[in-house]
């Protein structure tokens, strides 16, 4: 209020109102005086000097107050304060329809809600069983090279193992078969063996 | 040149000599005999081929050594040859060139044989006949015992090897064994 008025015119108001007070109260202890003095036959005569004395008063009250009022332009600041009221309230009203279209635009979110979680959970499983499907076909892949090495690491061990066998029998037949051999061979097998050497000579070609 | 052309540049020298003069055996055993003196002698080879020594006192050493064999006159003439030329160090590559010169000339091949045991003359007889037919030319070979073979025999003529031991045989059936390899 103060914003609006300023302390001048707050000031003013103050001592008019206060004048207007002091006349007011002037008039009604003059009337009452009046009555006291006169009485009995003077009455209907005192009343209607009661009643011009109180629309004199009446009419000085009235003249303050309509020159206060235009000493201090209470219409315009009464004027702009409607205006300011009607801007707010236009505003207030933009904002509730604001506010309304927001509302009505959260309940159709709500209503649609359980749509897009629907919708979000129904992509969210198709790609998880993607990714499931990838996962197992990837582990599918790594199982068979995993099966596939390990069954050429047995074929290879397999191998290694003969082979070593082999040798480790081989090693010992013929450690086996020298002994005998050295044990058993008399002349005649060296004789015989050298007819043969002469054989296979003349025989190759 | 290498060292194996120049002894057999001189080796054909001397095999071309000896053809002419009938002297080649004669030659080739006092060539030998040489060789014999200078390798049981090391000191005597020095003698000869150090250089510590003077040419010519070097050389009187080789014509005093000559003179005491009584080697022919060509082969001393020959050996004066290889001095004054300084091929003195080469006379053992000489005399294995000129021994094979001759072989050549003679058709003949020399090798080994190797057998595990003793052989009797009459198998020697058997394989130098056979190898000597199968190669069109006479066999010389020189026999070693060798009782790791275990038994048969092994020749080796040239850079040819023919294998009949019974080692070769064990060791064919161990990689036989060894490649098969079912188990």
């Amino acid at each position: 209020m103060s914003s609006i008025f300023g302390r001048k015119k707050i000031r003013w108001s103050f001592v008019m109102a206060t004048l207007v007070t002091l006349i007011w109260c002037g008039a009604v202890l003059a009337s009452s005086g009046g009555e006291a003095a006169s009485g009995g036959q003077a009455g209907g005569i005192d009343k209607v000097k009661d009643l011009g004395l109180r629309a004199f008063n009446f009419a000085v009250l009235l003249g303050l107050l309509i020159f206060a009022c235009k000493k201090f332009k209470v219409g315009s600041l009464i004027d702009s304060r409607r205006d300011k009221i009607r801007a707010d309230l236009a505003d207030l009203e933009s904002k509730k329809r604001a506010a309304e279209q927001q509302l009505a635009s959260c309940t159709a979110k709500l209503a649609n809600l359980d749509q897009e979680v629907d919708k979000i959970l129904t992509e969210y499983n198709k790609d998880g069983e993607a990714i499931k499907a990838k996962i197992i076909r990837e582990a599918e892949i790594a199982a068979e090279r995993i099966r596939s090495d390990a069954n050429k690491i047995v074929e290879y061990e397999l191998i290694e193992a003969k082979s070593r066998l082999a040798n480790e029998l081989s090693g010992q037949v013929m450690q086996l078969a020298e002994k005998i051999i050295v044990e058993k061979l008399a002349d005649t097998d060296q004789d015989r063996l050298v007819d043969e050497y002469v054989k296979q000579i003349r025989t190759i070609q | 040149m290498t060292d194996a052309k120049v002894a057999r540049r001189y080796a054909k020298a001397l095999v071309t000599i000896g053809m002419e003069d009938g002297n080649r055996d004669l030659y080739c055993k006092e060539l030998d005999q040489f060789i014999l003196l200078l390798n049981e002698y090391p000191e005597l080879t020095g003698a000869i081929t150090n250089f510590l020594y003077s040419h010519k006192e070097r050389k009187g050493v080789l014509d005093a050594v000559a003179e005491r064999m009584g080697l022919s006159v060509t082969m001393k003439s020959f050996l004066r040859v290889l001095f004054d030329n300084g091929r003195i160090q080469f006379v053992d590559a000489v005399f294995d060139a000129y021994k094979k010169m001759l072989d050549e000339a003679d058709n003949i091949v020399r090798g080994e044989v190797r057998s595990a045991k003793k052989l009797s003359d009459s198998d020697l007889e058997k394989i130098r006949a056979a190898m000597s037919l199968r190669l069109g030319r006479q066999v010389v070979v020189k026999v070693l015992v060798e009782p790791a073979l275990i038994g048969g025999i092994v020749t080796r003529i040239g850079d040819t090897v023919w294998d009949g031991s019974v080692r070769a045989h064990l060791a064919g059936l161990r990689e036989t064994l060894q490649g098969g390899g079912e188990v």
